[in-house]
């Protein structure tokens, strides 16, 4: 059994749960926001959601020490050795921390926790970026332009995740209200808004993510 | 990229889509069925949960469908199968018709027709495990009508996941009923017990439909000689 192909295992099943699970939490988060069903269903409702959610928060952060480790054992990236195995535990880290800020939400240690993960993402986004337009314009980090375009989707994938962030944020409030004090126009609104306002970064995401798997698959020569 | 490297490039991603919405799409069911299985959640609560457990698995049920015809068409461009030409075509139309068919009992679902098209959808799968298996298991012994061994152990794998999804539905006949029994007149421990029984029988062949899947992906994806 080779490893490379293990990991080209690892990559897809990543895929499977961040796209496929993705349609899960899209399709609930519309039924979250009915005003007709009861807080009780819906609270429920949110429960689903927020269980199917967590793999592809998770999946998508492994993506990148398992995308690092196809690339060094394909030979075109510099990330080998030590600074792969820092690649690794610095994703471990960084799952951490988004784990526990997305289940301590309610926490001061949650919320200070979200904000050192966008930092991390935004961080990420800017350093994949850069990389992916040096491979471009010379040789390195990244050997092959298709594997650059691949880093700097993800570079995008990371906007869209931050996009989601954003646009969702005004939701958990609004619906701690609509738990404790019951349905209102105002309440229905915000949450309405939140969801409508995410729509098109998770569409984004989606396309974003079917090109990324369109390049792996063909490795197009430019 | 040639035109041909191309089209394969789109049939590999189409394929490994389908895959996603399928073991991914079936995360979203799993989960939310067993919210519809507590007897301490409302009865109106389970009852939307399970009308949003049947719209996410149309995911999985449109995904297994397709994945018949893309699977042969990547095939015939490797030059491993001999359904190519009309035969691929009438191949694509047949499975297009059949996925009418499934949604058809989802859209129509209490109707007369979609029992008759479940019915016939029951049949159809029976058919597709029987045909598959026989292909599969020639191939071994014969080097036809697959060339490769790896290939007729996807197909045997694919077969393996349509008999479990026959299986699931055979487990879930009772749930349906106890479950209509519980929303007519109510909840009782007795019915809770006999309700989470079936569903751990159909999770059981839910469990077994996923391990299928992911020894047909490794097997796509390492084409190991045998």
């Amino acid at each position: 059994m080779e490893a490379q192909g293990v990991w080209a295992f690892v990559h897809v099943m990543l895929l499977v749960y961040w796209l496929g699970a993705d349609l899960g939490v899209f399709y609930t988060a519309h039924q979250v926001i009915k005003p007709e069903l009861s807080a009780e269903t819906r609270a429920a409702l949110l429960k689903v959601l927020t269980f199917v959610d967590g793999f592809p928060r998770a999946v998508s952060i492994f993506m990148l020490p398992v995308g690092l480790q196809l690339a060094a054992g394909l030979g075109l990236s510099p990330v080998i050795g030590g600074w792969l195995w820092t690649a690794w535990i610095a994703a471990v880290l960084w799952f951490l921390i988004a784990y526990t800020a997305n289940t301590q939400r309610a926490t001061a240690t949650g919320q200070t926790l979200a904000k050192i993960d966008l930092a991390i993402r935004a961080v990420l986004l800017v350093v994949l970026a850069v990389a992916a337009i040096f491979s471009f314009v010379g040789e390195a980090p990244f050997a092959t332009n298709w594997l650059a375009l691949k880093v700097l989707l993800f570079a995008l994938l990371l906007v869209c995740g931050i996009g989601i962030r954003v646009t969702f944020a005004p939701f958990g409030p609004a619906f701690a209200e609509l738990v404790a004090d019951g349905s209102s126009p105002e309440t229905e609104a915000v949450l309405k808004r939140a969801v409508g306002r995410a729509v098109p970064f998770v569409i984004a995401l989606w396309v974003l993510l079917g090109a990324e798997a369109l390049i792996g698959i063909s490795q197009p020569y430019f | 990229m040639t035109g041909p490297e191309f089209w394969q490039s789109f049939w590999i991603l189409a394929h490994l889509l389908l895959f996603a919405y399928w073991l991914g799409g079936d995360l979203g069911v799993f989960y939310a069925s067993r919210y519809r299985n507590r007897g301490d959640v409302d009865i109106k609560t389970r009852l939307l949960i399970g009308k949003i457990t049947a719209a996410i698995d149309m995911s999985p049920r449109t995904t297994l469908v397709l994945m018949l015809p893309v699977g042969l068409t990547l095939a015939a461009n490797l030059g491993l199968s001999p359904v190519t030409g009309v035969w691929l075509a009438l191949v694509w139309i047949a499975s297009l018709a059949w996925l009418l068919l499934v949604w058809t009992v989802h859209l129509k679902k209490g109707t007369e027709r979609a029992r008759q098209f479940a019915n016939l959808d029951m049949l159809i799968r029976a058919a597709v495990v029987v045909v598959l298996t026989v292909a599969a298991i020639a191939t071994f012994v014969t080097g036809e009508p697959f060339v490769e061994n790896w290939l007729a152990l996807k197909v045997l794998l694919f077969a393996g996941t349509v008999f479990c999804g026959i299986m699931i539905r055979f487990a879930i006949k009772p749930y349906g009923v106890i479950f209509e029994e519980i929303v007519a007149e109510g909840s009782t421990p007795e019915r809770e017990a006999r309700f989470k029984s079936a569903a751990k029988v159909s999770r059981f062949w839910v469990k077994s439909l996923w391990a299928l899947l992911l020894v047909a992906a490794w097997v796509g994806i390492a084409k190991p000689w045998f």
